[in-house]
């Protein structure tokens, strides 16, 4: 029989195509009945609970680690679990592996009465609350910041406000900076249009299906073409299941705090308050020349969401002597968390991070 | 046989340009989204758009708190107070947790020394 097929070499490549088309069928039926893969399950513990904060501990998995704790600051907007999807595919787990003691801000949704959140609360009140108790558990005071993009623009202003705090080190990857550069968001925020105050008068949070309903007009191919690939790569489990992941982040959107949706519009949006150095916060103006911090920036060469060309002028408006500043190829999430993050931005992060943190 | 390897290459090549076709279409309509959505027409026609839900969101409010305030019952407006207090409660709550973490001794037998060092590249 296997000399038969010898001769008529079209057999093993039809063998294949039936071999997928099952497999299609069969992964098909087990992607809409198999229940969604746990995700974030790299063991912690839960230090602060409170309201939209929860910030979380993970236990280290070597016997020395680096003398400065590292926290992650996720975006308000996202799930932290992109940062940790599951088990060989999580940037906690490198870290933790590396030798670094790693904490992380999980952002929950804020609830109604939690619309008065300010930006002046993540600012003054939160990641105060979490650098304190950072400082309490590992009993340093210094702490090295890892901000992903609207996460790294709050970091950026805490830092500008607070040039002399712990802050050891700081990474913002796809922080968005200049926001003049963030086209169709910069359109849709028009202030001579959109009425912030009565967008939170009316929902209280901005629901997140409206933040994300400018960059979805952006980009209006994306899901349907993603969805004809994911048919058309029903037969390799692997993909499927990355799919899956992606997809489930992508559509687990927080909304965001009334206030603080209505501080960033006005803030970041209108004044371009970051990059202009004027951005106004409890009173005091954020400078980022003020930081002085080690700068380890990373931007991605395909990014739809925050283009690299809002994120680079950090470089020259930011007060540190020692900055470091990587392109790479991907978009904005595959930077962060897609598999060939785990060759690039994860151990270039660490060779960075590691010769600044003893 | 040699048919049927041209057969076989252009079954390849079909499901290739398909995936190539795709990709095409994925660039030209993002693209035409972009360009659309640059406009600065855009900012303006979505906002009359949001404003106009906004104003039939908020009619139904109306209508659904007094539909709610005849058959006593609580509003939306009344949970979110309920919310307000609970959150009180957890702040207060939060406010005890810390003096007593401040007060607890120190648990360091647990942490993994803080003297790691760098590999030697």
């Amino acid at each position: 029989m296997s000399d038969r097929n010898e001769q008529v070499p079209g057999v093993d490549r039809m063998r294949e195509r039936f071999e997928r088309m099952m497999l299609r069928n069969v992964n098909g039926l087990s992607y809409f009945q198999s229940p969604a893969q746990p995700v974030g399950s790299t063991p912690s513990e839960t230090l602060i609970d409170r309201g939209t904060l929860r910030l979380l501990h993970y236990k280290p998995r070597t016997d020395e680690v680096y003398r400065v704790p590292v926290l992650i600051v996720m975006a308000t907007t996202n799930r932290s679990y992109i940062f940790d999807l599951r088990k060989g595919q999580s940037y906690v787990e490198y870290l933790l592996n590396a030798g670094y003691d790693v904490f992380m801000i999980d952002w929950q949704p804020p609830l109604e009465h939690e619309r008065t959140v300010g930006l002046d609360t993540y600012v003054f009140d939160f990641l105060p609350a979490c650098t304190d108790r950072i400082a309490r558990e590992t009993g340093e005071k210094d702490v090295s910041i890892i901000g992903y993009c609207l996460g790294g623009a709050i970091t950026l202003t805490w830092a500008a406000l607070n040039p002399d705090g712990p802050l050891k080190n700081l990474l913002l990857f796809t922080p968005p900076f200049d926001m003049r550069e963030l086209k169709s968001f910069h359109l849709w925020s028009d202030q001579r249009y959109f009425d912030v105050d009565r967008v939170v008068e009316t929902y209280g949070n901005c629901p997140p299906d409206m933040i994300y309903a400018a960059f979805d007009l952006m980009r209006p191919a994306e899901r349907v073409a993603g969805n004809i690939r994911l048919a058309d790569n029903m037969w390799d489990e692997k993909y499927v299941e990355s799919y899956r992941l992606f997809d489930r982040w992508a559509n687990d959107i927080l909304p965001l705090a009334g206030r603080t949706f209505a501080d960033m519009i006005r803030g970041f949006m209108w004044q371009n308050g970051l990059y202009e150095g004027t951005l106004e916060v409890g009173g005091r103006i954020a400078d980022v020349g003020r930081i002085t911090a080690p700068l380890f920036l990373a931007t991605a060469e395909h990014d739809s969401v925050i283009p690299s060309d809002s994120s680079r002028p950090l470089m020259d408006a930011i007060g540190s002597t020692d900055k470091h500043h990587l392109h790479l190829k991907g978009g904005h999430v595959s930077l962060v968390a897609g598999p060939r993050a785990a060759d690039r931005l994860w151990p270039a992060s660490d060779k960075w991070l590691r010769e600044r943190s003893t | 046989m040699r048919e049927a390897i041209i057969g076989e290459k252009r079954e390849d090549n079909a499901g290739d340009a398909m995936r190539s076709l795709l990709t095409q279409w994925e660039q030209i309509t993002n693209e035409l989204g972009s360009q659309l959505t640059g406009n600065e027409h855009f900012g303006e026609s979505m906002n009359r758009f949001h404003s106009m839900q906004m104003q039939v969101r908020q009619q139904m409010q109306e209508t659904m708190g007094k539909t709610l305030q005849t058959y006593n019952l609580p509003s939306r407006e009344d949970v979110i107070q309920l919310g307000e207090r609970i959150a009180a409660i957890e702040d207060t709550l939060a406010r005890i947790e810390r003096r007593l973490d401040d007060t607890a001794p120190e648990k360091k037998s647990d942490r993994p020394a803080r003297t790691r060092k760098p590999p030697k590249d």
